[in-house]
């Protein structure tokens, strides 16, 4: 009983003690929500085509704080941010809408594209062309260098798009069990010592894709659709000896677009290859 | 016992709240924040005629520009990196950032990004660094018509200067042609220049490819004063000012005009007429710069190689097909320094050497050692090496000034009209 009053008693001070009425601040917190500036053609853009639809976030605008800040970087350039966007829309996100609907991208949805206008130099004298962190967000490097006429270009920013969304798309639905063991005893952690040329003998897409089996398989799948089937074919033309393993990991990507995702791989590589050369077709009209 | 602990504890909690404290009369940091960005901002885009601005990037060198920054976080850019920039207008966007402190950020890319561009391509700097430039700077203090600012990065120093009416569009392009007229300097037949300021000569050297003006004097031994230099439209300006005498500072060279066949540059320094003659020896020998230069881990690059009687490039390297530079490394090969010419398309090629150094009379040679190393592109490359080779190896040797960090001038001992410029 004692112990009751004590604990009552005990309640009521440790109540009352605390009883302050402070006012919040009303001063707005500054940079909550992220910084805001006066928005331009190119802001409204982004609205209508990225944020609107689905929700992703396109930051163009220098923020050191998105990237490895003791590293010198550059911004892009605002000339080259509509015709990257453009890109992006015409060879990834509309070429999905075709195919897989328009439900598709909201369903595996990306969160944030940043874009840099120049390549992350390493200490050890390699460089970062582009790179994704947790399957939600894509860093486009080296935009200042891009142009609608430079296929090279093109292809290059291309390809980590449409890699980094096959990872969010296998991270949603496993690729099939019969990727694993295609080509384990290559998978390395020092896949940067082996050329292209070394890789491709040995049946993997790239150099990269020696890095581990979810690269290997999100590679096959950015090769087979940005790089496109010719390409593809002639690696298994120059490579015979892994020809047959070429074969193999096509025909698991088309079953695991069709029988997982439910999207015909064939057409979608039909859909990206005309956005491609549409593209390339609008650096011809004005050499931009 | 435990009735007193808990008595204890009771009291305890009773008081532990009860502070009384108001925060009313306090003003929270988000509020200062906000009236430091408004008041900056207010600044930038208030200056009709727009802000001169002298940048001196972390890896050397003086940038003059011009910023017109408007309400509408857009900012129009005029540079003296080149002839068109000073032309031409560029447009980007530029915000107010409240990061530890309140910071200038040029957050889309325009010609100040150029000069921090990690490709050498565009900046003309070193791979993955550029010229270690900013283009996200704190602002450290402002006063109504000055604004000291420093880069977040590559703590690069950026002084802002309002504008004047007289300073209009078509300023910077004055600038550039005013930095033309400066380089002029180096057309004098021979190397050393002097000044006299208070009464006392001085030797002074500008090293107009990565600006920097220098002082040499005698005081009791050999004594130097460098800093970077900025252009205006009638002289340049003095990153640091120089103290020459007793309360005396030189800050800015004015009405700089240069005569290539008198051999004189003429200037006004704080009002005071003031005249660069050439000279054909030092006042005093820097006999600590050899070794300096010798013992620093750095490679020194130099794009026109010697200057013979006043002609720059008197060798023609750069009419050398994919001729990119050459470079003094030391202590490249274990028993052997080089000084190679650099090709965009073929490996490097040139003389492998000994270094002697002097340290008494601060002499510098450079005793030829095996043969050139690397293999010719081309049968005119072979000849200019081997002419540069000549010159390079005379036993004489030179002199050696320091111009900068990581820069220096070597000029031949006996003949004052032999330099070559590193940087």
């Amino acid at each position: 009983m004692k112990r009751y009053t004590f604990l009552l008693l005990a309640a009521i001070l440790f109540v009352g003690a605390c009883s302050k009425d402070d006012k919040l601040p009303t001063d707005p917190i500054i940079g909550l929500g992220g910084d805001t500036w006066a928005p331009t053609s190119i802001d409204t853009f982004i609205y209508q085509n990225f944020v609107k639809p689905y929700n992703i976030e396109v930051k163009y605008k220098w923020d050191p704080y998105e990237l490895n800040f003791n590293r010198d970087m550059v911004p892009p350039d605002e000339s080259v941010v509509l015709p990257v966007l453009n890109s992006v829309i015409e060879i990834w996100r509309k070429p999905y809408e075709t195919v897989a609907g328009p439900n598709f991208l909201h369903r595996f949805a990306l969160l944030k594209f940043a874009m840099i206008g120049s390549a992350e130099y390493q200490s050890d004298g390699t460089i970062i062309l582009g790179n994704a962190e947790g399957g939600s967000r894509i860093n486009l490097m080296i935009v200042n260098d891009f142009a609608y006429n430079k296929e090279d270009q093109v292809v290059r920013l291309l390809h980590t798009v449409h890699h980094e969304f096959a990872h969010i798309l296998h991270q949603t639905i496993m690729y099939p069990e019969e990727w694993r063991g295609i080509s384990t005893q290559w998978y390395t952690g020092t896949w940067f010592n082996t050329s292209i040329e070394d890789a491709q003998a040995q049946g993997m897409v790239t150099d990269y894709a020696k890095a581990a089996e979810e690269e290997d398989f999100v590679e096959t799948v950015s090769f087979l659709l940005i790089e496109g089937q010719e390409r593809f074919d002639q690696l298994k033309e120059d490579n015979p000896d892994v020809a047959d393993i070429f074969t193999l990991k096509e025909n698991i990507v088309v079953d695991y677009y069709k029988e997982s995702l439910g999207i015909d791989f064939r057409k979608l590589q039909e859909e990206v290859k005309k956005g491609k050369e549409l593209i390339l077709a609008m650096g011809s009209d004005n050499s931009n | 016992m435990n009735k007193i602990l808990i008595v204890f504890g009771l009291l305890l909690i009773s008081i532990a709240c009860s502070k009384k404290e108001n925060f009313d009369d306090v003003v929270r940091p988000d509020k200062k924040l906000a009236e430091e960005i408004a008041k900056y901002q207010n600044q930038l885009q208030s200056a009709e005629y727009g802000w001169i601005g002298y940048l001196y990037p972390g890896g050397g060198g003086g940038y003059t520009f011009k910023f017109k920054f408007d309400d509408k976080n857009r900012v129009m850019t005029y540079a003296d990196m080149k002839e068109g920039y000073s032309k031409q207008a560029k447009e980007s966007s530029y915000r107010l950032k409240a990061t530890q402190v309140v910071s200038l950020y040029f957050d889309s890319y325009t010609y100040l990004s150029e000069l921090a561009d990690p490709d050498p391509a565009k900046s003309g700097g070193e791979t993955g660094y550029g010229l270690r430039s900013d283009f996200e700077f704190s602002i450290l203090s402002a006063s109504a018509d000055t604004m000291h600012l420093k880069g977040n990065l590559n703590e690069s120093e950026l002084l802002l200067v309002r504008a004047t009416a007289e300073q209009g569009d078509q300023y910077i392009s004055n600038v550039y042609d005013q930095g033309e007229e400066i380089a002029k300097i180096n057309l004098f037949e021979n190397y050393y220049k002097t000044i006299e300021l208070d009464g006392k000569n001085y030797n002074i050297t500008l090293n107009t490819d990565q600006h920097t003006v220098s002082f040499y004097w005698d005081e009791n031994g050999f004594k130097q004063f460098s800093t970077e230099y900025a252009s205006t439209d009638n002289g340049f300006i003095l990153r640091e000012p120089f103290a020459y005498a007793e309360g005396k500072l030189l800050h800015e060279f004015t009405d700089f005009s240069v005569d290539v066949t008198k051999e004189e540059a003429s200037t006004s320094i704080a009002g005071t007429a003031t005249l660069i003659q050439a000279a054909d020896a030092p006042l005093i020998v820097d006999a600590g710069a050899p070794r300096r230069m010798y013992t620093e881990p750095y490679e020194y690059s130099t794009l026109k190689g010697f200057a013979i009687y006043g002609t720059q490039d008197a060798l023609g390297l750069q009419s050398i097909p994919n001729y990119t530079g050459m470079k003094y490394i030391a202590r490249y090969y274990l028993d052997a320094d080089v000084t190679f010419m650099y090709f965009s398309n073929s490996a490097p090629f040139g003389p492998a050497h000994l270094t002697q150094i002097d340290d008494t009379n601060g002499i510098m040679r450079f005793t030829p050692m095996y043969s050139n190393q690397g293999s010719s592109p081309s049968q005119n490359v072979s000849i200019k090496i081997s002419q540069f080779r000549s010159l390079w190896g005379d036993a004489n040797g030179y002199y050696v000034f320091q111009t900068g960090k990581n820069k220096y001038d070597l000029v031949s001992t006996v003949d004052p009209g032999v330099w070559i410029r590193f940087n």
